[in-house]
């Protein structure tokens, strides 16, 4: 994890277009170097924007990525809430979000790194917890990406529907555009090991390039330090597998440049 | 967890006491879901919620124990009392 021509960041609110043109926020990190850097889409889990998210931005870019974290909730005004638990209940109250939406806020963030003058045109996408299943779920209906990370997103293999929701994202799996690392803890009940397992089927049977690490001792959410649920041995291989991940498929023209 | 919408939604006739003081009840959301302080990796979430935006003014997460056992004592207490006051407003 050695950064070279590190200068340091600035991170900082912005506002960018989504889908349908929407302005949407986000939270931007990026190296104050000249770059060329890649770009990587940080997505929130289900909790939304809140400052963990905003740190594991910032370490990216501590590492050579100009990373944006977009605000999936902006237009419910999600953001705009004191708590957390204010924005679970929201949801719990049918307040969710249509998959189309999420696609195109996504598509929107990728067009939007692309567009600065530092990025090398490299764009990756991670999301954890629910963003993990969102960061699937772009990866599957894009081509703007180059490598895709899934932490322990849930509800990926799934017969369940909804008008937010209409097709399973395990069945666009054979669409899926870009090499996957997916990394996931065996005690996790949703994925559980039998999901992770479906999933590694369903992208055997269609040929894709991923790379899936079980942790043990681990459950969801193990790379956030603050919860119960974090795991350390897990945490830090967990940050290497991504790093290692992204640098062989965001920085292939790192060693030119430097 | 890491879903939506299934929250058991129960009308509530009471008053309740949050941060901002006491507010009229409108309804309650049950559901199980990842905790956001509690010390666990789950359980049971209750929102209190009041009349007006929605937002709740009361948030308990509760172990699945705790939740059991106040759940007891919330049916114990009402299959000991609610009887006997009906009796009486009939008599």
């Amino acid at each position: 994890m050695t950064v070279q021509n590190y200068e340091g960041l600035i991170a900082e609110n912005i506002q960018f277009p989504g889908d349908n043109g929407d302005l949407i926020g986000g939270y931007l990190a990026r190296p104050l170097g000249a770059g060329p850097f890649p770009g990587v889409i940080v997505i929130h889990e289900i909790f939304g924007l809140w400052p963990d998210i905003k740190e594991f931005a910032r370490r990216f870019a501590t590492q050579g990525y100009i990373a944006l974290a977009p605000d999936l909730y902006w237009r419910e005004g999600y953001s705009k809430m004191t708590d957390p638990s204010e924005v679970r209940a929201a949801l719990q109250a049918g307040g969710g979000v249509p998959d189309a939406r999420v696609i195109g806020d996504l598509a929107g963030a990728a067009t939007y790194l692309r567009s600065l003058p530092t990025c090398s045109g490299k764009t990756g996408c991670i999301g954890y917890c629910a963003g993990g299943r969102n960061a699937m779920l772009f990866a599957c209906n894009t081509s703007s990406l180059d490598a895709v990370v899934d932490c322990y997103g849930g509800r990926i293999v799934t017969d369940e529907t909804s008008p937010n929701a209409p097709v399973p994202v395990i069945q666009m799996v054979k669409d899926l555009s870009c090499p996957l690392l997916g990394l996931f803890g065996e005690e996790d009940g949703n994925p559980s090991p039998e999901h992770v397992a479906a999933m590694e089927e369903e992208l055997k049977k269609h040929g894709k390039t991923y790379e899936f690490h079980n942790y043990d001792g681990a459950g969801h959410a193990f790379f956030h330090p603050w919860r119960p649920n974090y795991r350390v041995e897990a945490s830090v291989d967990g940050w290497q597998k991504v790093f290692d991940f992204f640098g062989k498929h965001l920085k292939v023209e790192e060693a030119a440049r430097v | 967890m890491c879903d939506v919408g299934n929250a058991k939604i129960v009308e509530m006739m009471g008053s309740s006491r949050g941060v901002q003081g006491w507010f009229t009840l409108g309804h309650a959301q049950v559901y199980h879901d990842h905790f956001v302080v509690a010390q666990l990796e789950e359980g049971i979430v209750v929102d209190l919620m009041g009349q007006g935006d929605g937002k709740p003014q009361v948030c308990m997460e509760m172990s699945y124990e705790s939740a059991r056992q106040l759940a007891e004592a919330l049916l114990e207490a009402v299959e000991t009392y609610a009887p006997r006051k009906a009796e009486a407003a009939v008599s």
